[in-house]
């Protein structure tokens, strides 16, 4: 038997799946990895809190066995610890969001539906991209599908100031680009308005005061404010008139859902919160708690508190985001990335830095007005800002802002080494933390940079 | 042999079957002798046999013979004398053994005629041949047959061979079999006997310590129905399986877990094909050796029954020592204080009144097995049968575990004409496991044992670990756990928190796995020339596997802390059947041509052709939670909610070969062989690879100036190997890439999405393995010891490695490619003693093996990513270039920072320490302590391997050890890791004496106090935690006792015999845990030696018998 006669033996393909090569040729083809590339995100938001909120004063990981979200709570990142997490799944969405932008040219499609799905695959990779920028500052910028290995070692770590430059040059695409609303069955997708309240967030982060301000300016009339906090969170108000871009989670066992209410829900709580699973991942800490003035409403309709028995220590669980799920991951509760409450206060922000204080606390006065507290007027810009700070870490806790405020505000040494002093006496844990200037960025995963030398050097500090 | 027989007219028959109540031996005479008789009157009382028979059949010529053997004796008439003339002549002659006794009963044909006769009691013999061109063929069982032309005269004198004499052993070789004299390859031969008496589920468990140059790991000790994982000369790959290839009866099995359903009892042998020249015929897939099982089939001759049976108890081989309750109140007390924490009143007013539960006793038990064989062999000349069933039965030592085993096998051997042969094996089998996760932390047991993505506790570490104060059982009847106990204050909760009652998984989990099995091969055997063979054979395998798990509401987990049965979680309810089919099957062609030139040049030539095909389908339906109506309903159908699964995979190989042995004068052998396949598995540019190998040898000992110490020095024989082999354990489809789903919610509804996964690489081709064996075999004063040295080096190159691929690529984190090149060198030494100690017959064998590995390429980068050992205790295991497999990197403890003088006087960890915490040598010398002052605490391979099996045979008692050695390995203890006082767990006294205490930091202490900083037992790897698991064992002691012959004819049966044996009777072993051969990792060549909950190893005593007839 001559070898080529036989070869055709061996010669089977998998009849189950579809092979790559047969992919990408419609238009349904580019519409399902877009959906793909949304779809990803979901993983992503399910452990934000991680890396945005935990290393802050916000939240405590607060079983007896921190786990691997330790690192995180003690500002003890380590390259080869959980960083490999965000890293990896922001270029993995990258990669769709690129290979739609490669492939979206080579097939029939209408004009329209180019630019929507055009404009989304640039939201999207601007997002992954911010956030990659904000844990690890350089970072290769991938804007291509990488179809080689060899490729992949070429990529050094491109400097932020150019990875910001393609963050904000892909969502100016994306305002184009998209629609300011989707509706029914799109209801979820990224809009201009989204891609302007991203780019305000971009601007505002590299503290670029005038651009943020313009940019923001033009969001603010844009949505509406929900008049009843209550009415901000939970599965029945999912993509309410303040969602300006929220991550869609679905309950019912499809697979869609997050974990949220069992990573939030207090571990000793039994079945009073939740009715299975609790973990007390991401505890409020004491001192948020008390950061809420007397008669603000949001005290209690954000924070749930769970006192064990006379036991000292206090959990103070998250309600915008722990809800009674009946299934382990099936949580229907959206994430919200940015809502009009925190463009209201990035807006503020940026006025107040420019110098339009009074403007500013008009704006800060809103989210606190909805909360029943009293209007702020007449403060100066310092106080104004103090003001602002406070507002964004009580309206925005938990939501996985504070870490890359307090950055922002170059306030994360000083507040935690304040919140270790203050704490550090009933919580021996907290001598574990390791504070330093160099916790700003988490390191570049070990494995990263084991495989492609390019990337070093590492972070300092690490 | 004396008779004594008196009756008045009797039938012959009469006669004989009186003679055979004396003697034990059947009788047989031709028919015509018989019918002639006349009743026959006897007197005669202790009179030769002979003389007795010759009397009854007084007034006929007849030859008595007396097969001893074959407890028979026929009485023929004597063969005429050959009529003159007729081109006719009378050739007579006598028939001796090599040590020159007559050998009686041998038949002698004459060829191309009909005339047969044989020898009789004298080994004489007498039969016509025709005159001119006669050959006679001398034949007898046990002996080379021989042909002797007659020549001039009519004298022959003829000197049969004993088979074994001349050729030594039979050993299977690869598509045939040949004399062990003159293999020159490495084959290790274990017998079916030495597999039969272990009380073992999987046969595999039984070949540790009976051949060098394997290794048998019993990684979870006594779990039922778990294989070991077996190696053959080490780990062949880094990538990818190193299971050796599985040849059952010449069938290569598709997956190495088919072979744990083989029955022990039908094993008749197994050889190890262990360097790449004996392995390379099977090409493919023998980069990690074969081995080949061959299974019992029928001998011509009288059939014969065997049942045997044997039950016994088993046991934990050992108990870890922890603390009871009043040293745990201390200990809690004592901890309570160093960490600042309250602890529950009771401790100090009424202590007694606490439980004092050893959750040891709770969750492991003893435990029966029992085994149970029926056979019939046997057949005529044409057609051979052999009918084989078994039943085994055995109860796992840990609560909810067991293992059920039946097998049925038909092998029939049939020559439906001189030149036509056929045959056929079917073999049935049946399993049935009941599965409890064992291995892995307390709270999360190793994933593999749990279902439904569920994180279950593992029931044995959590016993370690559960306060001996926590009850079995609450006041509620629910099943007890630490946090549900005991309040340190009105409402607080003292002990660890995700710490569940292992009793309450070990009860109410259900994991049952069904295999069913049918391994089916038949071939057909043509010869169209002498000596030419033509052979097909078509065989199948068909598994079943149906697995059926649930989890019910009420058992406590990390998912649901609070379950219990007066709160069950229905939500959590999990209920599940899966099964998958898989069909096989293998069409194989060879061509076989054996011959010899001038008497001097012998040869065996092989041509191969084969087909193999595999297909595999998984089905499953899930009951998801939530939708009971009632928590009762363990079925997945009590949900309405019904999630189905489905899996395929196939592959396919093709093959072609051929082989050719050469001998001269069983003097100078060569062996050469060359293989080539092609599979499916591979990427389609590179599906087909070639492997060849060649090997020689030289037996000294045949030369004639070896003849004049040949006496004492019967066989020296060295020999050389080359060869290549592949491996393919890779899954199906894996070079290529695909489309996957990943849906996203727009509009609060499911949206159906993509995406790209995996990385394609059209290039994927073979690993390949390249060995290298030279051997020496002696032997000594006719074979009496034995000797057999071999030494080998095997590289591995372009290993099937899992590639790591930048995460900036996106769609995939990995990619199967061929890189790489990993180096096992190692020897082995068999030594065999046949000791003849008057009445005691000593059978003693020993081995030993080592081997080396080491790294030495990774195809580019120096090292891979690290691995942990355990949860908690990363970056342990690293593989390097130019090091061993299996390191364990840690930090080296040197100290306790007793005073705050300790803390000037040592480096210190980089983030600072404090009094208490542990001083941890500085391996770089830079007056910090940091991840760069990990250093190697250890190795997870052995240095060597040994085994002692001596057998003694005294009159009708027979004694046999078996002793198994692996010396220079470690284990990481991770079972110890939440011990030193930081968690409300239980410890070990070990540990309780030993912890830093400010308070005297004067004393004694090796651990840290609880809250220690920088680091700890609980953040990483410390020698603390590593131990030596060097170990010797006794793993196999019987005691035997057959009965006499005497006394078996009365009861007529032909042989009974009674046994008692002790599996893994004791260890000796510095290891303080349960069982030093442990591997939570299963067969991980990255991450060997670690032990968390797993199972312990098992001490078995059992009864026995095996009766024939």
């Amino acid at each position: 038997c001559a070898v080529t006669g036989c070869s055709s033996f061996v010669d089977i393909t998998p009849q189950h799946v579809i092979p790559v090569g047969n992919y990408y040729k419609t238009e349904a083809d580019i519409r399902a990895t877009l959906t793909g590339a949304y779809g990803s995100l979901r993983d992503i938001y399910n452990g934000y809190w991680i890396h945005f909120e935990l290393p802050s004063d916000n939240t405590q990981v607060f079983t007896e066995n921190e786990g691997s979200y330790g690192e995180f709570d003690w500002l003890t990142f380590r390259s080869t610890g959980g960083v490999s997490g965000p890293w990896n799944q922001a270029y993995r969405t990258i990669a769709s969001a690129n290979i739609i932008l490669d492939r979206i040219d080579g097939i029939t499609i209408t004009d329209e539906l180019k630019k929507q799905y055009t404009g989304e695959a640039k939201f999207l990779r601007a997002l992954m991209y911010f956030n990659l920028v904000r844990l690890f500052g350089n970072v290769p910028l991938v804007l291509k599908e990488l179809l080689t290995e060899e490729e992949a070692y070429t990529y050094r770590r491109t400097p932020a100031e150019e990875v910001y430059a393609q963050i904000e040059k892909d969502l100016l695409d994306a305002i184009a680009m998209l629609p300011p609303k989707f509706t029914g069955a799109n209801v979820g997708r990224t809009t201009s308005g989204a891609a302007r309240s991203l780019l305000g967030k971009a601007y505002l982060q590299q503290k670029k005061w005038e651009l943020a301000e313009s940019t923001l300016s033009e969001v603010i009339n844009a949505y509406t404010f929900e008049p009843d906090l209550t009415k901000l969170f939970g599965p029945a108000n999912d993509n309410n008139s303040e969602v300006i871009f929220s991550v869609q989670y679905v309950a019912g066992g499809i697979g869609l859902g997050n974990s949220f209410a069992h990573a939030f829900a207090p571990q000793k709580s039994g079945t009073s919160v939740v009715s299975l699973g609790a973990f007390s991942n991401n505890m409020g800490t004491q001192d948020l708690y008390d950061a809420f003035e007397a008669g603000d409403l949001r005290k209690t309709a954000y924070i749930g508190v769970f006192k064990d028995g006379t036991n000292p220590k206090i959990y103070y669980w998250s309600k915008k985001f722990v809800n009674n799920v009946s299934v382990l991951n099936d949580g229907g509760n959206d994430w919200p990335v940015i809502r009009y409450a925190d463009v209201l206060l990035m807006y503020a922000e940026a006025l107040n830095q420019n110098n339009k204080t009074e403007e500013a606390l008009t704006f800060i006065s809103k989210t606190r007005v909805r909360a029943k507290l009293t209007a702020l007027t007449g403060l100066s810009k310092a106080d104004t800002q103090l003001a602002l700070e406070k507002e964004r870490r009580l309206e925005l806790c938990y939501e996985g802002h504070r870490w890359h405020d307090l950055i922002r505000w170059g306030k994360e040494v000083s507040t935690m080494e304040a919140f270790q002093a203050k704490y550090g006496p009933i919580d021996p844990r907290l001598s574990n933390m390791s504070i330093t200037a160099d916790r700003k960025l988490m390191p570049v995963p070990f494995r990263e940079i084991n495989l492609n030398p390019l990337l070093l050097p590492q972070n300092s500090g690490y | 042999q004396q008779v004594s027989i008196h009756v008045k007219d009797a039938s012959i028959k009469e006669v004989f079957s009186r003679l055979t109540e004396q003697t034990g031996l059947n009788f047989m005479a031709d028919a015509l002798l018989m019918k002639n008789l006349k009743p026959l009157n006897l007197q005669f009382s202790n009179t030769p046999l002979n003389e007795v028979l010759q009397k009854c059949f007084s007034g006929e010529e007849v030859d008595i013979l007396v097969n001893q053997n074959y407890k028979t004796v026929v009485i023929r008439k004597k063969a005429p004398a050959a009529k003159a003339g007729r081109q006719q002549k009378q050739v007579t002659g006598k028939i001796t053994n090599s040590t020159n006794e007559p050998l009686p009963g041998v038949s002698i044909r004459a060829k191309n005629t009909v005339t047969a006769t044989v020898s009789d009691t004298a080994g004489m013999f007498s039969i016509a041949v025709p005159e001119n061109d006669a050959t006679l063929t001398f034949s007898f069982i046990g002996f080379t047959t021989k042909e002797v032309a007659v020549k001039e005269g009519s004298d022959i004198n003829v000197v049969l061979e004993d088979q074994q004499k001349a050729l030594g052993e039979v050993v299977v070789i690869g598509y045939g079999e040949q004399s062990s004299k003159k293999v020159t390859t490495a084959i290790s031969r274990i017998g079916g006997s030495a597999i039969a008496k272990q009380p073992v589920a999987t046969p595999g468990e039984a070949l540790a310590a009976l051949a060098p140059g394997i290794q048998v790991q019993s990684a979870r000790g006594g779990y039922p129905g778990e294989a070991p994982t077996i190696r053959i000369r080490g780990v062949g790959s880094l990538g990818t399986s190193s299971d050796p290839l599985y040849v059952v009866d010449g069938y290569p099995l598709q997956e190495s877990t088919q072979f744990d359903l083989i029955n022990p009892a039908d094993i008749e042998s197994i050889e190890l094909l262990k360097d790449a020249a004996s392995a390379a015929i099977y090409g493919s897939r023998a980069a990690n050796g074969v081995v080949i099982v061959t299974t019992k089939r029928g001998k011509a001759g009288k059939a014969s029954f065997n049942v045997s049976a044997y039950s016994g108890m088993q046991q934990i081989a050992k108990k870890v020592d922890l603390l009871n309750r009043d040293e745990y109140i201390d200990y809690a007390k004592f901890t309570a204080r160093l960490r600042n924490v309250t602890y529950p009143a009771v401790f100090d007013t009424n202590p007694d009144s606490l439980p004092d539960v050893d959750w040891q006793d709770v969750i492991f038990r003893q435990a029966p097995i029992a085994d149970f064989q029926m056979s019939a062999r046997g057949g005529s000349e044409k057609a051979r049968y052999s009918v084989s069933g078994g039943y085994f039965s055995q109860d796992g030592t840990m609560r909810g575990t067991s293992y059920k085993r039946y097998n049925l096998r038909f092998n029939m051997d049939a020559d439906l004409h001189p030149k036509l042969k056929i045959g056929i094996s079917m073999a049935p089998s049946f399993s049935d496991q009941y599965r409890q996760p064992a291995g892995g932390q307390f709270s999360e047991a190793s994933a593999s044992e749990t279902v439904g993505g569920r994180t279950l506790p593992s029931p044995i570490h959590s016993a370690v670990l559960m306060p001996p104060i926590v009850p079995v059982y609450a006041a509620d009847g629910d099943y007890a756990q630490g946090y549900r106990g005991l309040k340190n204050s009105a409402n607080g909760v003292f002990f660890q928190a995700s710490l569940y009652n292992p009793l309450g998984v070990l009860e109410q989990y259900r994991n049952r796995v069904k295999e069913y099995r049918l391994l089916g091969n038949s071939f057909l055997e043509y010869e169209p020339l002498k000596r030419l063979k033509l052979k097909t054979s078509l065989g199948a395998t068909l598994n079943i596997n149906d697995q059926n798990a649930y989890i019910p509401a009420t058992l406590a987990n990390n998912s649901a802390p609070a379950a219990s049965r007066s709160n069950p979680v229905i939500a959590q309810i999990y209920a599940m059947e899966n099964q998958s089919t898989v069909v096989d099957w293998l069409w194989e062609n060879t061509l076989t041509y054996s011959g010899s030139i001038a008497e001097a040049h012998h040869f065996n030539a092989l041509l191969l052709y084969s087909l193999q095909k595999y297909q595999a389908k998984s089905t499953g339906a899930t009951g998801r939670s939530g939708t009971y109506t009632s928590a009762l309903l363990e079925n997945p159908l009590a949900s309405s909610d019904l999630v189905g699964s489905l899996a395929y995979s196939q592959n396919s190989f093709l093959s072609f070969g051929g082989r050719l042995n050469y001998d001269y004068k069983n003097k100078y052998l060569l062996s050469a062989a060359l293989r080539r396949d092609g599979s499916s598995r591979f990427g389609p540019n590179n599906r087909f690879a070639s492997f060849p190998s060649v090997s020689a040898a030289w037996r000294i000992s045949e030369e004639p100036f070896m003849q004049a110490i040949s006496p004492v020095l019967n066989e020296v024989k060295i020999r050389a190997s080359y060869g290549e082999t592949g491996n393919a354990s890779i899954g199906d489809f894996t070079w290529a890439n695909n489309i996957v789903p990943r849906d996203y919610g727009f509009g609060n509804q499911r949206t159906y999405g993509s995406a790209q996964s995996g990385f394609a690489n059209y290039d994927l081709t073979w690993e390949k393995n390249r060995q290298t064996d030279i051997g020496l075999e002696l032997g000594f004063l006719d074979d009496k010891y034995s000797i057999t040295l071999d030494y080998y080096t095997r590289e591995t190159e372009g290993m099937l490695f899992q590639k790591d691929l930048p995460a900036i690529i996106g769609y995939a984190a990995f990619y199967r490619t061929n890189l790489g090149k990993l180096r096992n060198q190692g020897v082995e030494l068999n030594a065999k003693a046949n000791l003849n100690l008057g009445p005691v017959k000593w059978v003693l064998e020993g081995n030993i093996s080592a081997n080396r590995t080491k790294v030495l390429s990774l195809g580019g980068p120096s090292s891979l990513p690290p691995d942990a050992a355990i949860f908690g205790w990363d970056n342990v295991f690293q593989v390097r270039t130019g090091d061993p497999l299996g390191l364990m990197y840690g930090y080296e403890v040197a100290g306790i920072f007793r005073t705050a003088q300790d803390l000037q006087a040592h480096p210190q960890w980089v983030t600072g320490n404090k009094v208490g915490d542990w001083i941890i040598k500085d391996q770089n010398n830079d007056k910090k302590i940091d991840e760069n002052d990990r250093a190697v605490l250890g190795h997870g391979f052995p240095d060597f391997l040994y085994g002692l099996n001596s057998t003694w045979q005294y009159r009708n008692i027979d004694l046999s050890i078996l002793v198994q050695g692996v010396q220079g390995v470690d284990v990481i203890n991770g079972n110890v890791r939440h011990q030193f006082g930081i968690h409300n767990v239980n410890t070990s006294p070990e540990y309780y004496n030993n912890i830093f205490d400010p308070q005297q930091p004067e004393k004694n202490a090796e651990y840290p106090a609880p809250l220690a900083s920088g680091v700890t037992p609980l953040n990483n790897l410390t020698n603390k935690a590593v131990s030596d698991a060097s170990f010797l064992r006794l793993r196999n002691v019987t005691l035997g006792y057959t009965l006499p012959q005497a006394a078996l004819r009365k009861i007529k049966v032909q042989a009974l015999r009674f046994y008692v044996t002790a599996q893994n009777l004791f260890t000796i072993t510095r290891y303080n845990w349960y069982n030093p051969e442990t591997s939570v990792t299963g067969d991980s060549v990255y991450r060997p030696g670690v032990d968390q909950g797993t199972y312990p190893a098992n001490r078995v005593f059992i009864a026995g018998l095996h009766l024939g007839f």
